[in-house]
């Protein structure tokens, strides 16, 4: 079996940035559901945030199996030339451990976003694809958006692992929230 | 700065000041510095990442924090064989610091990974006073 990248469209659906307009508990946004910056504009703004504004990660004791794999989001960065921001995830699995030899790595690039009632982090680029665990080269998923402007906006990655071929919990791993001088393109 | 010779690349890792809401996550935080021949050091990027363990909480041992470290420094574009850094873009950045300095250079300096004492007792089945200097090159 060989690494694959699926299309966005499989794992992620498109949102409708309307349904976020008139929605005043923002924190029920799934963060699988990518929306169109261009749709966001319209009903909200982009803005630099406070990184702790909403903690929606919970892993709490899970098994999946035999498989014990731990799932990680790097911190939104730059990308090389700063002309976009970026997020990768991967796996490990703890050595001994019983797991598949490919995991699906869907990981998410969220952007701080506010409307009439309230901010969130809504995710505005994603990738899907196979990998096998352990992070380096070819092992990691990446998302990432570029620029139009230098307005200061709080960006973070999320990551969800999905072992291929073996029931897993489902369940989102949150990078730090930082941020840049990158107004979403 | 412009003179100051760079003689070495390091990844200075800790465990990140802001740590996450959930007991199942840890986090750490990377910094890659510049080492001038005077000892100096010139923070290039900072980068980091957040671990969620499933199945059982675990802290990770040191191997697994080092490579979790090499993963973060990778170029953005990686690929299977790429480069385990950005040279030209950390020769700009380097640059922007006042560094006079170009990519064929910095891939001939020692490339250190530094592991913070806290980064180091955060560690499974680490019992180790100082923070630690890791080897050179890939890693190690």
């Amino acid at each position: 079996m060989t690494p694959t990248r699926r299309p966005k469209e499989e794992t992620a659906r498109l949102g409708d940035a309307s349904e976020l307009a008139t929605l005043s508990d923002l924190s029920s946004v799934d963060p699988r559901t990518v929306y169109s910056v261009e749709d966001l504009e319209q009903y909200g703004t982009f803005s630099a945030g406070p990184s702790a504004l909403l903690a929606l990660n919970s892993s709490g004791w899970i098994t999946a199996g035999n498989c014990t794999y731990m799932q990680h989001a790097e911190d939104p960065h730059w990308s090389d030339g700063e002309t976009s921001i970026s997020v990768h995830g991967y796996w490990t699995k703890k050595s001994g451990s019983s797991c598949p030899t490919y995991a699906n790595v869907d990981t998410y690039l969220q952007a701080h976003w506010c409307n009439l009632f309230g901010c969130s982090y809504v995710t505005i680029a994603s990738d899907s694809r196979d990998v096998r665990a352990g992070g380096g080269s070819g092992r990691r998923g990446n998302a990432r958006n570029g620029c139009s402007g230098t307005d200061l906006v709080a960006y973070r990655g999320a990551v969800d692992v999905d072992l291929i071929g073996q029931n897993d919990p489902p369940g989102l791993t949150y990078s730090k929230s930082l941020d840049f001088e990158c107004y979403p393109a | 700065m412009t003179g100051s010779k760079v003689t070495g690349l390091i990844a200075s890792c800790d465990i990140a000041d802001e740590q996450p809401s959930s007991p199942m996550e840890y986090r750490f935080s990377v910094a890659e510095l510049a080492q001038l021949a005077n000892g100096d050091l010139v923070l290039l990027r900072n980068l980091g990442w957040t671990t969620g363990c499933i199945g059982e909480y675990a802290r990770p041992d040191i191997n697994e924090v080092l490579s979790s470290v090499e993963t973060v420094v990778l170029p953005d574009e990686d690929s299977p064989g790429c480069a385990p850094h950005p040279w030209e873009w950390l020769a700009a950045l380097a640059t922007e610091r006042g560094l006079s300095v170009t990519a064929e250079q910095l891939r001939e300096v020692p490339y250190r990974i530094y592991l913070s004492d806290r980064a180091l007792e955060f560690c499974s089945g680490t019992d180790v006073g100082n923070g630690h200097t890791f080897g050179q090159g890939s890693r190690l």
